[in-house]
């Protein structure tokens, strides 16, 4: 699976999940979306559902959630190494 | 009251303070001084005054013997933490995780220590970590049978919910508390508690003014207890550590109204760390990492407030060092308006 997979899919979890309408792009701030402190967890465990796994818990940060592409990033290269 | 608080605070009384302390005891014990003394954390420190003076018969049999228990069991629970602290850190060593131990549990022995006995209270133990190391530190500590949990309605530690755990490592300064019962746990309210934390400022999005692996590049061996050494930040650092930690607990403007962490303990636990270690801080350094890290007001303004306190610190000649440019707080106002008190 390429990370263009992963962007696609993470950003319908967030546009079904939390019923965004604004448009946004793989770039935009999660936080200029409304994703707030309290929505990040939720859509945490919405993606570790989804693909099966667990985000490191060294990886747990506002950097690698802050938007689509740092999380496919992430997500992309755990696939990569196996981790899930 | 303010005066015989700041008395029962100090662990080591001049002649003066010893004849204040007895005179106010004799003339004032009430059970409204017991409930204020509870609330400032200083039963332990209050039952050695009352004992050292000689003024046993000033309070009833009753509530000696029950906070001579207190103490007791306060005792061998520091020695429980002492052995897993000592587990725990050959792990963390061996598995190459930088550490070290933070807030009261990392000056208890070099401060409260008397004759053998340990006469400040504590919850837990604090440990600082960098956050690349969390797992490795889950892994430790699961192999000592700790448990991010918490207690469930029928007394068992039960595992916290996946998205609890992900709420403290996303937002807090520390992770899920880890727990497990104390080997004296005669009820499930007996347990050890270990804090893994991974910054000393605030948690979540908030960038650290020092990062945690610059901290954890200031840290020294400090002796404990018998042959036991650990990490704790060096003095300059500890001091600044312990400052913040007053400084996050108390004078942030939402807790400002309730009062409910300005007890009187944390002002001895500085007031006494800076006597004790007066000559091992590099006065110069701290002003200087306080002032660059943009750490000038929080740290200064707790500073101030116990100097203002207690007035015999000796760093007056310091405050303005500080590059502040909001007043500090007013003392007497806050002492006035303290509930505790």
């Amino acid at each position: 699976m390429k990370k263009a997979n992963f962007q696609i899919e993470i950003k319908n979890i967030i546009i079904n999940k939390f019923n965004i309408e604004k448009e946004f792009d793989y770039n935009t701030l999660l936080t200029d979306i409304g994703i707030d402190s309290l929505k990040i967890i939720e859509l945490v465990l919405a993606i570790e559902e989804q693909y099966g796994f667990e985000f490191e818990d060294d990886k747990l940060s506002y950097q690698t959630l802050r938007s689509i592409d740092s999380i496919s990033e992430y997500v992309f290269n755990c696939k990569k190494e196996g981790k899930m | 009251m303010i005066d015989l608080l700041k008395i029962i605070s100090k662990i080591n009384l001049t002649t003066e303070e010893k004849e204040m302390f007895s005179s106010f005891i004799e003339n004032n014990i009430s059970q409204n001084l017991i409930e204020i003394i509870y609330r400032n954390k200083l039963q332990f420190l209050f039952l050695k005054h009352i004992i050292d003076q000689k003024q046993m018969e000033l309070v009833s049999n009753k509530w000696g013997l029950d906070c001579s228990a207190l103490l007791y069991f306060n005792n061998l629970l520091y020695e429980e933490y002492m052995e897993i602290l000592d587990q725990i850190t050959q792990e963390f060593e061996f598995h190459n995780i930088k550490y070290c131990v933070l807030k009261g549990f990392s000056i208890i022995e070099s401060l409260y220590r008397i004759n053998g006995c340990v006469y400040r209270k504590f919850s837990d133990i604090d440990i600082l970590v960098d956050k690349k190391d969390v797992g490795k530190v889950n892994s430790v500590l699961e192999a000592q049978g700790f448990i991010q949990g918490k207690i469930s309605l029928s007394g068992e530690i039960v595992k916290a919910p996946r998205k609890d755990t992900l709420y403290w490592s996303l937002n807090s300064h520390q992770e899920h508390e880890y727990i497990k019962f104390s080997k004296y746990a005669i009820t499930p309210f007996m347990r050890i508690n270990i804090d893994i934390n991974t910054t000393i400022f605030d948690g979540g999005k908030y960038n650290p003014p020092i990062s945690t692996e610059e901290l954890l590049n200031h840290r020294h061996r400090k002796h404990f207890r018998g042959d036991k050494q650990f990490y704790t930040l060096n003095p300059t650092y500890e001091l600044l550590q312990l400052c913040y930690h007053f400084y996050k607990d108390t004078t942030y403007e939402a807790k400002k109204i309730e009062s409910n962490d300005y007890s009187l303990a944390k002002f001895c636990d500085i007031r006494e760390y800076i006597l004790k270690f007066k000559d091992d801080i590099k006065w110069e350094q701290f002003i200087k990492i306080t002032n660059c890290n943009g750490l000038a007001y929080s740290v200064g303004q707790v500073l101030h407030l116990v100097s203002g306190f207690y007035g015999d610190i000796g760093l007056d000649s310091m405050f303005n060092k500080f590059e502040i440019t909001n007043a500090m707080p007013d003392s007497e106002m806050i002492f006035k308006n303290f509930k505790n008190f």
